[in-house]
């Protein structure tokens, strides 16, 4: 049942280099996860080899993809991983990671942060 | 090369998934990150989902100097803004400082806390000085709300109390007011306690305080109680006690109560060296009274090394609990004592938090807060959502 699924997908994406990063990682996860899911430590590993091996955009559709395929264990793992990246990191890192530019007017992000200063006290510059 | 970035092809059930993983302070941040975030972050809906995760529970304190009717040019060492609330995050053992810029009043003075929303004292603009009303707020949306206004006398004596369900009350030795969302307006109750409440606390449906029975020269500390519901008549204060109690009041000097975790209160003083009138104290003791069994057990003391530091000042305030963590202050002792039992039975911690922000005589006091994003219900006409 899953394979019908993950033709069409393809099909409808038309973006046959991503597509295939995404196959070899996606397809096999469901293998990888019931054999290691007792061993959360493998997993820790897998998900900094993933951030590691795999552009923050890359990950983005891997979301994509396990939405898609209404694949709810790698939907978690995969949200999970993108929330632990992206975890006690500066506004301007986040966006980098999710390629976002500022489109708030000139004085209003600087309220914001006045506003919840206490927020972005202590995190990393990175 | 994509034109957008594949984070707006995600549909929003997803987007909130990778933030509801988040603390509060990184959610805040990602506000921040562009328009699309923010109207994501903001949403009901995502607000909804992450009300149900464990809030980040922070130490506020209570500014000093109450009765400010008159403006006092003081040069303090540290200029602490009067819209700022000091909060102490014990997971993370730094101070932090949310901004109540948002308030439109001159002082306000932020007394209680549940779920997210603050309690505060402030002028009510339009009316003549003396008159105070209580405002509820919260900080991380900045929405606020006026309670129906209050004479100056329940400002000054009155014990403020919230709980979850946002019921309010301001109790005195006299009367109570009652406050709930369904009447917009107080509700006065006559009280038939026998002295003033000495630190009243709300634990699920009932308020409980010391009283002192005693006479001018020797206190005698009893414990009452009375249900919310019962309230509503009477002649509803009942003292609580046992037999077997034996003399657990007469081992504490000027005891005062402190919510506990769970169905339980804990009562903290200084533990007597003898029963004689002026006895000196060896410590502080936390006894805890389970209100099931209705059993008390001694819950923790004061290592000697830091009751030192208490012992010189006659006096010092305790104030915190909730999940079971204590916090204890005392005249020109420019640190805190921290109590903390939260890591379970038997791995209690005692410690020292440094760096107290503020002006005052180190003789602080404070509340826990729940920060949440919980919004406020049935705004008034007059409330600025920002």
């Amino acid at each position: 049942m899953k394979f019908c699924t993950v033709k069409q997908y393809f099909d409808d994406e038309n973006n046959n280099n991503v597509t295939n990063g995404i196959a070899t990682t996606v397809i096999p996860l469901p293998n990888k996860h019931l054999k290691i899911k007792a061993n959360n430590k493998e997993m820790e590993q897998y998900e900094q080899e993933l951030l590691r091996n795999v552009m923050p955009q890359e990950l983005t559709k891997l979301i994509l993809a396990a939405n898609y395929l209404n694949f709810k264990e790698a939907l978690d793992f995969f949200c999970r991983t993108v929330a632990n990246a992206i975890q006690n990191k500066s506004v301007d890192y986040v966006r980098k990671f999710f390629g976002l530019e500022s489109d708030f007017e000139p004085g209003e992000e600087e309220k914001l942060c006045k506003e919840f200063a206490w927020s972005f006290e202590g995190v990393d510059e990175d | 090369m994509d034109a957008s970035p594949p984070i707006f092809r995600l549909p929003q059930d997803t987007l909130h998934q990778i933030f509801s993983n988040l603390p509060l302070r990184q959610i805040m941040i990602s506000r921040s990150v562009c328009k699309f975030f923010y109207q994501i972050l903001t949403s009901p809906c995502f607000v909804d989902l992450i009300s149900t995760q464990p809030p980040l529970t922070l130490l506020a304190l209570r500014p000093p100097h109450h009765h400010h009717h008159h403006h006092h040019h003081h040069h303090h060492r540290h200029v602490s803004c009067p819209h700022d609330l000091h909060v102490f995050d014990p997971n993370h053992n730094e101070w932090l400082r949310f901004t109540l810029d948002f308030l439109p009043f001159r002082a306000p003075h932020p007394v209680a806390s549940s779920f997210g929303l603050i309690y505060l004292w402030a002028d009510s603009a339009e009316s003549p000085e003396s008159n105070k009303s209580l405002v509820v707020c919260n900080p991380l949306t900045r929405e606020f709300r006026v309670l129906p206004q209050l004479g100056s006398a329940w400002s000054r004596h009155g014990s403020v109390l919230v709980d979850s369900a946002n019921r309010v009350m301001v109790l005195t030795e006299l009367a109570a007011l009652y406050f709930s969302g369904s009447e917009q307006k107080w509700l006065k109750f006559s009280s038939n306690l026998p002295s003033k409440p000495r630190s009243p606390i709300l634990v699920s449906d009932s308020v409980y305080a010391l009283c002192d029975v005693g006479s001018p020269w020797r206190s005698q500390w009893k414990l009452f109680s009375c249900t919310i519901s019962k309230m509503k008549s009477c002649q509803s204060w009942t003292r609580l006690e046992k037999h077997e109690w034996g003399d657990v009041f007469d081992i504490l000097k000027r005891p005062r109560l402190v919510r506990g975790s769970g169905k339980r209160i804990l009562m903290i003083g200084g533990l007597k060296s003898s029963f004689t009138l002026n006895a000196s104290c060896s410590t502080i003791l936390i006894l805890r009274l389970d209100l099931e069994s209705l059993e008390w057990d001694e819950a923790g003391r004061m290592p000697m090394e830091m009751f030192k530091c208490f012992q010189e000042s006659s006096k010092f305030k305790v104030f915190g609990g909730g999940d079971d963590k204590v916090f204890f202050s005392a005249k020109r002792l420019s640190k805190l004592a921290m109590w903390d039992r939260s890591l379970g039975k038997g791995k209690e911690e005692w410690r020292w938090i440094h760096d107290v922000p503020g002006t005052g005589d180190g003789l602080c006091r404070g509340f826990v807060l729940e920060a949440r994003l919980t919004p406020l219900l049935l705004p008034q006409v007059g409330s600025v959502i920002q």
